[in-house]
């Protein structure tokens, strides 16, 4: 069975009101969101992802809230939540197996490492990555390959729902293309998955719904032919801005 | 004018107690995930070889140079000015007085927020800048539970195994210093130093370290995690820990000394 979230009239608000008295159901495969502030889309999903707190109002995962305390039986909820940074998220101080086997360790420690290593490596060859930078510390590496390893870290745990904050910004073509792949194949698996996108504004084609707010404010939500077609000057405004950018 | 006096004071007294409450938070949150840091160890132990290697085992030489240092010039100085005094045979209870119960525990602690402390702020404050706290949030693992708690332990740990290397080579200096320059045998030296030693100074020593080594810890961890999002907060953070952490272990060594002599 498909997992759904709701945002039940959530609230937040820093300089500007950032998100006011949303609810949604997040249901589908793909969701894209575009707020009509650029720099406000990552508190847009941080807050759905209950990486922050709202003023008012709840995110539940399968009528459970997912603004958790780190007690046991919460943890589960975070163990079913991905999130992918737009940049940063790889602990400097350690290797990159190391950096992969932390989210894996920690929710799955009855798995073996021989288990672990062998699903790190598969996605490690889907991103076209190799095995030799497993020893490596992320400081060394590209931007583009520490975004893959965000990614890999992410997917290794099978989280049921993934937030995707920007997630082709700083990636090299092939990189892009595996995000890609492995995003539409999370689709058909029916994971649901929630982006913002400002460098290839072509991703909001395969949403299935792409979500509109003007100042914090629910503006529309439909597919991205329907947006396109639209009469409203503010979503003309928007689409023309975001394929300008 | 009275008004607008009492309204600061009043907005002070609302700041303290509020930062008070989040550094009881704080310690308290530390206590709890202790009980979970052994059932989470496969993520938390490469943490915590790695603090109690950087702390305990990288300030080894350090310690045992400065220990031996500060151990011969301590017998220097009282073979010199005791005997001027007719109290030669105070010399002894000094060195078990000055290192055992004060020099070991405080120059120790010193050291270790010099080193350690600093590290740990700059290091947990980077961390917050780089998106890496939050990345961990985002698993579910609590940043106390898998940043500060071992950290923590690593330090204590730590703290009580080089102060007792710092007793042990200030001791030895002080044995070395009595044997190039004073006249007083060494196995007359020995006895009476070692028939000066009580329990109670080993115990007010294994309890200062244990207090220094966790003031510390929490002191810098909870000021690299005060952090929010400019690397320029890094340094800011770093100093006022050490600042903070020299109080607190000065107040903590006056709190601890009373009490050993009251009981």
């Amino acid at each position: 069975m498909m997992e759904k979230l709701e945002a039940q009239h959530v609230c937040y608000k820093k300089e500007n009101p950032i998100l006011s008295d949303f609810s949604f159901t997040f249901e589908k495969p793909l969701y894209g969101i575009i707020s009509n502030r650029n720099e406000e889309n990552s508190n847009i999903l941080k807050i759905l992802a209950g990486l922050l707190n709202p003023d008012s109002g709840s995110v539940l995962l399968d009528g459970r809230n997912v603004f958790t305390s780190f007690q046991k039986k919460e943890r589960v909820i975070r163990k079913q939540i991905g999130f992918v940074f737009q940049s940063g998220g790889l602990l400097s101080n350690l290797n990159v197996l190391e950096n992969l086997l932390v989210p894996y360790d920690f929710h799955f420690p009855d798995v073996s490492r021989e288990e672990k290593l062998e699903k790190i490596l598969i996605y490690l060859n889907g991103f076209g990555l190799s095995e030799s930078i497993l020893s490596e510390r992320p400081a060394k590496l590209t931007i583009s390959v520490r975004k893959a390893l965000l990614f890999i870290r992410t997917y290794i745990v099978d989280p049921k729902i993934i937030f995707y904050d920007d997630p082709l910004m700083n990636c090299s073509q092939q990189v892009q293309r595996s995000i890609f792949e492995m995003i539409l194949k999370l689709k058909e698996e029916k994971t649901i998955q929630i982006f913002c996108e400002t460098v290839d504004a072509q991703m909001y084609k395969l949403a299935e719904e792409v979500i509109l707010f003007n100042e914090g404010e629910l503006y529309s939500s439909s597919s991205f032919s329907e947006l396109k077609n639209s009469n409203s000057d503010f979503v003309t405004g928007l689409i023309l801005r975001l394929f300008a950018e | 004018m009275v008004q607008k006096i009492a309204v600061a004071v009043g907005r002070q007294t609302f700041l303290l107690f509020a930062k008070t409450i989040a550094v009881f938070s704080f310690v308290f949150e530390i206590i709890y995930e202790l009980k979970h840091f052994f059932h989470q160890r496969k993520i938390t132990r490469l943490i915590l070889i790695r603090q109690i290697l950087f702390t305990g085992f990288e300030a080894l030489t350090l310690i045992v140079f400065m220990a031996v240092a500060v151990g011969g010039i301590i017998i220097l100085e009282g073979s010199v000015i005791l005997p001027d005094f007719g109290r030669s045979k105070l010399l002894y209870t000094i060195i078990v007085i000055v290192i055992i119960r004060e020099l070991g525990g405080l120059l120790t602690a010193f050291i270790i927020i010099a080193r350690s402390g600093t590290a740990i702020a700059a290091e947990l404050g980077n961390m917050v800048v780089n998106h890496e706290v939050e990345s961990l949030v985002s698993f579910g693992i609590s940043p106390v539970l898998y940043l500060v708690v071992p950290r923590v332990l690593g330090v204590v740990l730590s703290m009580v195994a080089l102060n007792i290397y710092f007793n042990a080579a200030a001791l030895a200096g002080t044995w070395m210093m009595a044997n190039l320059f004073t006249s007083i045998p060494v196995s007359e030296f020995l006895y009476k130093l070692f028939s000066e030693i009580a329990m109670r100074d080993i115990l007010s020593s294994f309890v200062k370290s244990l207090f220094f080594g966790f003031v510390v810890a929490v002191v810098s961890s909870y000021q690299g995690l005060q952090v929010n999002f400019a690397s320029t907060e890094v340094p800011q953070r770093t100093i006022k820990g050490v600042v903070l952490s020299l109080t607190w272990v000065i107040i903590f060594d006056i709190i601890i000394t009373a009490i050993v002599y009251l009981v």
